[in-house]
């Protein structure tokens, strides 16, 4: 699955450019060069990092924007937001200075400029931990420069600011360089997306500022600068997990950093065993994994009759998910102590996984934390700490091993949550650590199965029936949970856009060893499905089960493609023709298939003593497409759509 | 399983509050199931001490039954420069009726309310977000803040959230202040108990209320609901003491303390404007010009600290800025109109989608955007929203069309109506031309849009073409594969039409099996709706716009003969009119559409009839027919 990231290429340097003085020229130009769409452009952006000592170690961020506004879709980048972390304590508070803000435009053919005023820029909290420093620059026309620049001075340097060098709108420019004091720290730096970032790197000898002596000291200085040029805007496309994966990006991590002055350099993240190892020796990892007086009585009643391994496994789960919720946050360290959290019943998912494997040890079994990033967070694709937000449950009996996640009721050992298949996970050993691929490698499975008679005068009546295994279990399973017949009604007649739904039953809702049942009758004449034309009747032989719509419309596609897991969905219906009719003309029967069978549909029918029989099953084999297949893609969901959509004609006898 | 819980845990509540007769036991619990929340007890208590001092207490006891519920707790409270917060504490319950946890003032979220809207504003709000580790539970939640604003006097609205059952709601309030205070129940009032506790003391309440459901096409809960308002005639506003008690008093104050003197304006952008306009005759085509400028230089920016929540800032300023919310523009707008010797009126209204007037009968503080209107002797107002850059000259659209406004004249206050726009003026004509090749069609279509079809419209031009591109796939969503290989937009803003040019090709969209060829006869303007049909509706509905649209589909037929019957549609309901006529003349099949969906509101018992009126125009709009190949 690498060849995704294999565009990542750091060339050669060409040459970096300084800020120019806005001319006429530039203030008159009426579109971008690139994009004739375009409401408003970055002409130039650069964020460059320092470091000093203060308390300790600290890094100012220097950032300067240089926008041009094309149309008054464009006016919003006149609006500047400047979030910065305050925290709970002094030590962990950033601070904002410097900021300047100017507009320029043509006044009498000449360049004219404007500062912003300070009473203009305001300070506005964004939550508990964050606040922003807020302003809008004045007389912003079509065709105006504008151009601010702030500086950002932060204590937290194990994670330098992420930089993404594409905007919203297209950019001319983007720069992002750091100057390390690589005697003392050193940095892991990640690049991601489609486009080249050139990069430079060379070693000088520089100063750094030391606030308690007031002086200077002489070391060497690594200073690195990351340019990329012409980016067009940002697109968003549908079936992308989540795009920030493709950004063009940049990130520094601290990977190690010197604790006395002439002490050797100490690992942080260099390595995914830094990784684990600076994780293992945290509070969450390290103490709230071996408490146990807390749960010790209510363990010992769980696990009173059960003496099979996987029986106590099951128990403990069940246990832990009917205890606790989960409050909606991914985290890899727990928000409190976890007695505490027990108390309350609700956590994050490090409270409530961690908690789980506590657990699961002091029954003991073999169980291990897994680490890993969901899909919202984005990939972690070499080693490092930010970029894991999520952690569940390992659990190994005999070389039988599951994957546990308690954050979800209808979770079961094996199946995650849709939001962790992503990618891979880093099980933590006491003494090791492995990886482990989240993709599924079992399909999931989906049957509907209909049987339904047709009406001389057009109408269909029928039972119909849904079963659902493993993903589309537990997706079908959180949408009908606390939902009551008469909202499970609507969402049949709605879904499917059909009349007249009864006798719901659904059957294995909690029992998540099952797979879960659905089933209800319906009675319709919606010509979306039967239609008389003249004296024929035309029938779609799925049904209601058709699929309408191509779910790639767009033409062009920039971001792979991601079907999350693997699948079958399997329709089976039967029909009884009307008394007196007799079939005209059947669909064929076909087999589609797109590239090496990564993804199929299979599509039979026949008649056989006034009753005609559908049996059609998709497949998705593989999971992740690129971009260069979107076109075969889109196509073959096209044909598939259409054969769906065919129809059986039936004429008088 | 499930339901025994809930009465075993309402029955241990009502137990351990028995004392006050907190019995929610004997509520049907058939109710309960359709609700997500239960107020217990809500008790609101106003006590003016004078014109410029009120104490407000809340103390609201709450089960919550479910997730969805929990946006009923607002466990948040508002403060400012003029604000305080006396106490806010908020208690939770477990089933047993057991103290489970319990937050006080400083366990609150101290925010301010800024947002995405404006860029700044004094305004900050606390607020708890609490989740429950199960349900149901129950929340004891007090609140108290101390005001000098009592202009604002919050009025008794006790439905205030959809699948919520209310026990008992009651609203107590006190004026020591000497000030004569007014009060004004709408017409839903009636189920509200008032009683006179002592001289100054009214003590209003109203119990044992079902829970409404939420369901399409039902207008706002607060045009349907009991409420009560109230207003002193003597209070203050960010420090400024007014004195009013009617419209016309009220108007005269906010026009002398918060728009008098606030349109000066350079002598520079006086003489450009006079320059601008000098040779124009009418107040009119000033305006329209004025109107111009002001949506070329500037743009929406909103900035709210204390007065200026209310007050615009001077003219001079916006001129300087170029920004400004929707009172800084509208009062810029209004004096670069003085300048040019127009008079315009400053008008405060209830701006939003959904149509709320500024209630005629009772002055108080009101509305929440603000716009110009230039009386015309003889002739309808000229209206101008002053924050869009691009919405026409005399032209509001569905944001503030229709309903009561309250005009500030220099003589006072006045309540005057805005302009409706009726079915026809929401006017969209779709005419195509269509050749059948093989499967495909090759069609040029037209799509003109006037009225609140126009509004809906016009913005599509500004979009990008990937955006156009996906509005028009989805704006076709019937034909499967489309190909939009050209599109032109013409915006009249002079006549306020919008034209849509398009070249389409509909792949695969003629449907051949065997010998037969179907083709539906309505490709570009499809009518969808799938309403959703509750066991019974609950809440009356309404459509506050009406539309008509008109459509010629002209199909070139050449080589295919007919093989269905052509019917002619006519169909006519309470709720509009439907018309699908064909004519076929040598190779043409023309298909006149005509659809018109009233301005109305209904009974909740029309509801089932106009399911049926949206699922038969539906089907008609489908309509097909079989061709052979000659």
């Amino acid at each position: 699955m690498s060849i995704l990231f294999l565009f990542i290429t750091t060339i050669s340097f060409s040459q970096a450019k300084e800020l120019e003085d806005v001319t006429l020229e530039m203030l008159r130009e009426t579109q971008s060069p690139t994009d004739s769409s375009a409401v408003a452009e970055v002409l130039y952006e650069k964020a460059e990092i320092r470091f000093s000592i203060k308390n300790s170690w600290e890094y100012e961020y220097k950032v300067i924007r240089r926008i041009k506004i094309y149309t008054p879709e464009g006016y919003d980048q006149a609006n500047v937001q400047i979030p910065y972390f305050v925290g709970n304590r002094n030590s962990d508070r950033e601070s904002v200075s410097n900021i300047e803000g100017y507009v320029y435009y043509e006044k009498d053919g000449e360049v004219e400029r404007e500062k912003i005023r300070n009473s203009d820029i305001f300070e506005v909290d964004l939550s508990d931990l964050w606040e922003a420093k807020k302003f809008t620059l004045p007389k912003i026309q079509d065709g105006v420069i504008i151009e601010y620049s702030y500086d950002i001075d932060s204590p937290h340097i194990n994670n330098l600011p992420k930089w993404i060098f594409q905007n919203k709108i297209p950019t001319r420019y983007s720069e992002y360089s750091t100057h390390i004091p690589s005697e003392y720290l050193a940095y892991s730096m990640r690049t991601k997306g489609y486009y080249p970032i050139e990069s430079l790197d060379e070693i000088k000898e520089g100063r750094i500022y030391v606030r308690s002596s007031a002086s200077q000291i002489s070391t060497s200085i690594r200073e690195s600068k990351h340019i990329v040029k012409n980016l067009p805007k940002i697109r968003n496309e549908s079936h992308v997990n989540n795009v920030t994966n493709y950004l063009p990006g940049i990130s520094y991590e601290l990977s190690s950093y010197k604790t006395e002055q002439y002490g050797p350099l100490e690992s942080v993240s260099r390595s995914w065993e830094d990784v684990v190892k600076t994780l293992r020796e945290t509070n969450t990892y390290e103490k709230e994994m071996s408490r146990t007086k807390y749960f010790k009585e209510n363990l010992k009643t769980i696990l009173q009759d059960k003496t099979l391994p996987e029986d106590k496994m099951r128990a403990v789960f069940d246990f832990v998910k009917d205890r606790m919720t989960w409050n909606d946050e991914q985290r890899i360290y727990t928000s409190d102590r976890l007695d505490k959290v027990y108390e309350l019943g609700v956590g994050n998912s490090a409270d409530i996984n961690i908690l789980l494997t506590a657990m699961l040890r002091e029954a003991k079994l073999e169980a291990n934390p897994v680490l890993s990033s969901t899909i919202s967070h984005g990939i972690p694709l070499f080693p490092t700490i930010s970029g894991l937000n999520y952690v569940f449950s390992h659990v190994n009996i005999n070389g039988e091993t599951y994957v546990l996640d308690a954050t979800e009721k209808f979770t079961t050992p094996n199946l995650l949550p849709r939001r962790a298949l992503n990618w891979n996970g880093i099980v933590m050993k006491p003494n090791a650590f492995e990886i482990l691929e989240l993709v599924p490698k079992e399909h999931s499975l989906k049957k509907y199965q209909v049987q339904a008679s047709l009406d001389p005068d057009g109408i269909i009546h029928g039972k119909c029936r849904i079963i659902s295994y493993n993903h589309f279990g537990l997706a079908t399973r959180k949408s009908l949970d606390k939902k009551d017949l008469e909202e499970i009604k609507l969402r049949y007649e709605n879904n499917f856009e059909i009349k007249e739904v009864k006798d719901i039953k659904i059957s294995n809702l909690l029992k998540t060893s099952k797979p879960l049942l659905e089933g209800f009758t319906f009675s319709s004449d919606d010509q979306k499905f039967v239609e008389q034309i003249g004296k024929k009747f035309y029938i779609s032989p799925m049904l209601f089960l058709k699929s309408e719509k191509n779910p790639f419309l767009e033409e062009k596609r920039t971001y792979p493609i991601d079907f999350t897991f693997p699948k079958n969905v399997d329709y089976l219906i039967s029909m009884k023709l009307p008394e007196g009719y007799k079939v005209d003309y059947l669909p064929e029967k076909t087999i589609f298939k797109f590239g090496d069978d990564f993804i199929n549909l299979t599509y039979l029918i026949e008649e056989n003593n006034g009753f005609v029989s559908v049996k059609v099953r998709q497949t998705v084999n593989r999971t992740l497409f690129l971009p260069g297949e979107y076109e075969d893609l889109r196509q073959f969901y096209a044909e598939l759509i259409n054969k769906e959509n065919e129809k059986i004609v039936l004429v008088k006898s | 399983m499930k339901n025994i819980f809930l009465t075993l845990s309402l029955f241990f509540f009502s137990f351990f509050y028995a004392q006050k007769d907190y019995s929610i036991a004997n509520l049907n619990l058939d109710l309960l199931k359709k609700s997500n929340s239960v107020i217990i007890s809500q008790d609101i208590h106003l006590e003016i001490d004078s014109y410029s001092s009120m104490t407000i207490t809340e103390d609201k006891l709450i089960t919550i039954l479910n997730k969805k519920g929990l946006s009923a707790l607002d466990a948040f409270a508002h403060y400012d420069k003029s604000t305080k917060i006396k106490n806010l504490t908020l208690t939770v319950y477990n089933t047993f009726g057991a103290e489970l946890q319990k937050f006080k003032e400083r366990d609150f979220t101290d925010v301010s309310v800024a947002g995405s809207v404006s860029l700044y504003t004094d305004n900050r709000v606390k607020y708890l977000d609490y989740i429950p580790s199960s349900y149901p539970i129950t929340v004891h939640f007090e609140k108290q803040v101390k005001t000098s604003n009592t202009a604002f006097i919050k009025s008794f609205r006790p439905i205030q959230n959809y699948d919520q059952t209310i026990k008992e709601s009651t609203f107590k309030i006190e004026n020591n202040s000497g000030e004569i205070l007014r009060s004004h129940p709408n017409e839903y009032s009636e189920a509200i108990k008032m009683e006179q506790l002592d001289e100054n003391t009214v003590l209003y309440s109203i119990e044992n209320l079902e829970s409404i459901p939420r369901e399409v096409y039902s207008p706002s809960l607060e045009t349907y609901t009991p409420q009560i308002m109230f207003a002193l005639n003597t209070f203050e506003l960010e420090g400024q003491k007014g004195q009013a008690s009617s419209w016309k008093d009220f108007g005269k104050w906010q026009y002398e303390n918060l728009l008098k003197g606030q349109d000066e304006l350079s002598e520079s952008t006086v003489s450009e404007i006079k320059s601008l306009t000098s040779h124009l005759q009418s107040d009119a085509e000033k305006a329209e010009v004025v109107y111009d400028y002001v949506q070329n230089n500037t743009r929406y920016i909103s900035v709210q600290i204390g007065l200026g929540g209310w007050k615009p800032i001077p003219a001079e300023e916006v001129d300087e800025k170029k920004y400004g919310d929707c009172k800084g523009l509208t009062n810029y707008t209004k004096a670069l109109l003085s300048a040019v010797g127009v008079e315009s009126i400053y008008c405060v209204v209830t701006a939003g989608d959904e149509i709320i007037n500024i209630e005629e009968e009772f002055s108080s503080m009101q509305g929440n955007h603000v716009i110009l209107t230039i009386p015309q002797e003889n002739e309808e107002n000229i209206w101008l929203e002053c924050t869009s850059q691009d919405i026409p000259f005399d032209f509001l659209g569905t944001f503030t069309d229709n309903r009561r406004v309250l005009a500030l004249t220099p003589d006072g206050g006045k309540i005057i109506k805005t302009p409706a726009y009726d079915d026809e003026v929401n006017f969209q004509k779709t005419e195509a031309k269509i050749n059948i090749q093989n499967r495909d069609i090759i069609a040029d279509v037209e799509i003109k849009t006037k009225g609140t079809q126009y509004d809906s419209r016009y913005s599509i031009a500004d979009r990008t073409e990937k955006d156009i591109r996906s509005y028009y796939l989805n704006y076709f969503d019937n034909i499967k594969q489309l190909n939009l290989t050209d599109y032109r937009f013409q915006n009249n803003k002079e006549k306020i039409v919008f034209t849509e040019s398009l070249k389409v090709v509909g792949e695969n969209y003629v449907k051949i099996y065997g010998n037969d060829l179907i083709l539906d006869v309505n490709p570009f303007n499809k009518f969808q709706v799938n309403l959703p049909q509750y066991a019974t509706r609950k809440t009356p509905f309404v459509i506050e716009r009406g539309f008509v649209d008109e459509d010629e589909f002209v199909f070139n037929t050449e080589g295919l003969a007919l093989d269905t019957e052509l019917k002619d549609i006519e169909f006519d309901s309470d709720f509009g009119s439907y018309r699908l006529s064909f004519s076929l003349n040598e190779d043409k099949l023309v298909v006149k559409r005509y659809l018109n969906l009233k301005k109305n509101n209904y009974d909740k018992s029309s509801y089932e009839d106009f399911v049926e009126f949206f699922s038969t125009i539906s089907k008609f709009d489908n309509t097909k027919v079989s061709f052979k190949k000659v």
